[in-house]
């Protein structure tokens, strides 16, 4: 098994290096289609930024410039009040705010984690296997996917009830890990793996685990990491609030939307929580990005 | 022999049963069980007194109230699928591109995909809220904070022409869309890590230019990811909570009025499953998986 890994790294690094050849190629091509890309790039991409541009000038801007209209993309005063007394509010609440800050983390960790592990653990027999009922499995869970959930909560919470899950992390953790969203896409790049790879792992006497952890999930690493954006930012900014009720085990996002929306009076500090709740999603973002453009396509075996 | 191949099978097929079981739990849970109460709730009449909620049966009044009775659903219904229509193909070609472009290598490309990226993470849940709660710009994520982006390009009299008007409001979208394939773009850009480096060689090593290779390559290889752009596409401007549709089930829910919510939910899950079915069964017919 070890030294299948270690020629299958070796393959890949070959592989990198084919790459690179070609990347070197490219950049031959004409440069007029290259100076239109950018150009419309730029384009499109300040254009995107506007709303981003607002949202960090409006944090930055004193009560009184929050409100004109039109609005404008920068501060003519900028000022550090709006965080300060963001600040301030925080250290006066009920719960110490540390709490509320360790609750998301702690949340959106789990959730994001078991998300992914169970969402490819699931999609690797239905992409790959051959067993009666897949197909009919999969469906359900397809459906579950259009099934509109607005008019689950109510049937949810009577299932949470039961289970006496209500108002503990329980209720917050475990339906985001059963969304169905993440295993249809692992599944589309599952299918994608050639059938000859896994046998040779089976025939070189890998159990199916072993396969699933050594063989499969590197493959699709790009799969799971877009997948780890999307978990992450659905579960950083769920408040819960219907199957929450103790102060203690709210999340981030209720705490600063209490503190936020006290009012006219409470735009400048309402507008340095947003800022501040952007700020992890975009880390995780830069981070998983950066390596899926490290990981380079696979090729197999052929 | 046989016997002993049999069970071979059977032992794998248990291997393949155990690693949907944990899976499985979780959506009979938080989805078979519930969506079956719906299902209840949408042939009764639902009431909420001190003592719980009472269910009577009231046979298909919901459904007949939802189709024949209101006079908003079937219109809303209608009109969500006709601008679903317009607007999944621009997206999901439009994100196509993007990510084809920002595949490529070039400097800044990181910042690049940050950039297209930006609108999820703001758009997604409370930034969003605590923004437009304050009332400085009602909604920073929709069309309209843009309006000085909308504007009619084209002359007032072409605009009368069905296609005219199908170019009209697809310009003065282009902000919509713009602002909506973040995702789709990041699913393109994953699938795009999938296609081997080496068919790239080969055909450019044949002499294909890079809009044959395009074509011959990347647009068939991605086609299974454009199928999942498609399907997601297609559910997030279903069960986007801005859809007229969803606006309806959402305030009859807020009413307290179950049943007539859960039947507009079953008849809206209907429709939309169809949909979706026959996007697979025709628009993808030959989707291409790399086993092939």
């Amino acid at each position: 098994m070890q030294k299948e890994a270690k020629l299958k790294k070796k393959y890949r690094s070959s592989n990198g290096e084919h790459v690179r050849a070609t990347k070197k190629k490219r950049v031959s091509r004409s440069a007029g289609g290259d100076f239109l890309i950018v150009l419309m790039l730029v384009s499109i991409g300040a254009f995107m930024s506007l709303p981003f541009v607002l949202s960090v000038a409006n944090a930055f801007k004193p009560l009184e410039e929050i409100f004109i209209f039109p609005p404008r993309f920068y501060a003519i005063n900028p000022t550090f009040d709006n965080f300060k007394q963001l600040f301030r509010l925080s250290t006066n609440l009920w719960v110490p705010f540390s709490r509320y800050i360790f609750n998301s983390i702690f949340v959106s960790v789990i959730v994001t984690t078991f998300h992914i592990i169970f969402a490819a653990m699931c999609a690797y027999p239905l992409a790959k296997g051959n067993f009666p009922g897949r197909k009919q499995i999969f469906l359900i869970i397809q459906t579950a996917l259009l099934f509109t959930g607005g008019t689950l909560a109510i049937p949810v919470y009577i299932v949470m009830s039961v289970l006496r899950m209500v108002d503990t992390y329980w209720a917050l953790i475990l339906p985001p890990i059963a969304g169905s969203l993440g295993l249809f896409l692992m599944r589309q790049f599952m299918l994608q793996i050639e059938s000859e790879t896994l046998e040779s792992a089976r025939i070189d006497g890998a159990t199916e685990l072993q396969i699933f952890w050594q063989v499969v999930m590197p493959l699709v690493k790009p799969a799971w990491l877009t997948l780890l954006i999307f978990s992450f930012k659905d579960i950083w900014n769920a408040t819960g609030t219907s199957v929450i009720y103790s102060e203690e085990l709210k999340m981030l996002p209720t705490a600063l939307s209490q503190i936020a929306t006290g009012g006219i009076a409470r735009a400048g500090v309402g507008a340095a929580a947003a800022l501040i709740m952007m700020i992890p999603p975009m880390i995780v973002f830069i981070i998983s990005q950066s390596n899926v453009i490290e990981t380079m396509s696979y090729s197999g075996i052929k | 022999m046989k016997i002993k191949k049999l069970t071979l099978t059977q032992k794998s097929n248990m291997v393949g049963y155990g690693f949907i079981s944990i899976w499985l739990i979780g959506i009979i849970f938080f989805f078979v069980i519930p969506v079956f109460h719906t299902l209840i709730y949408s042939f009764s009449q639902v009431t909420v007194s001190k003592t719980g909620m009472k269910t009577a049966w009231v046979g298909l009044q919901n459904f007949n109230k939802a189709l024949f009775v209101d006079p908003n659903f079937v219109r809303n219904l209608t009109n969500s699928i006709v601008s679903m229509i317009g607007q999944v193909p621009v997206l999901v070609l439009f994100s196509m591109f993007i990510a084809v472009v920002l595949n490529q290598k070039f400097r800044g490309r990181g910042a690049a995909r940050v950039l297209f990226f930006l609108p999820v993470i703001i758009a997604s849940g409370i930034s969003i809220q605590i923004l437009s709660a304050n009332g400085m710009s009602t909604d920073v994520s929709g069309k309209e904070t843009m309006f000085m982006f909308k504007a009619s390009i084209f002359p007032e009299e072409m605009s009368t022409s069905s296609v005219m008007m199908y170019l009209q409001t697809l310009v003065n979208q282009i902000f919509n869309i713009c602002w909506k394939s973040g995702i789709q773009i990041l699913l393109f850009l994953s699938g795009l890590q999938t296609i081997p480096q080496s068919y790239y060689e080969v055909s450019s090593l044949e002499g294909a230019t890079a809009w044959e290779e395009f074509w011959k390559i990347t647009f068939p290889l991605l086609s299974p990811f454009s199928l999942l752009c498609v399907v997601y596409t297609i559910i997030d401007s279903f069960t986007d909570s801005a859809n007229p549709v969803m606006t309806l089930i959402k305030t009859a829910f807020d009413g307290f009025d179950y049943g007539f919510s859960s039947a507009m939910s079953w008849i809206y899950f209907i429709v939309i499953l169809i949909v979706i079915l026959l996007v697979q069964k025709i628009v993808f017919r030959n989707v291409i998986y790399m086993e092939d």
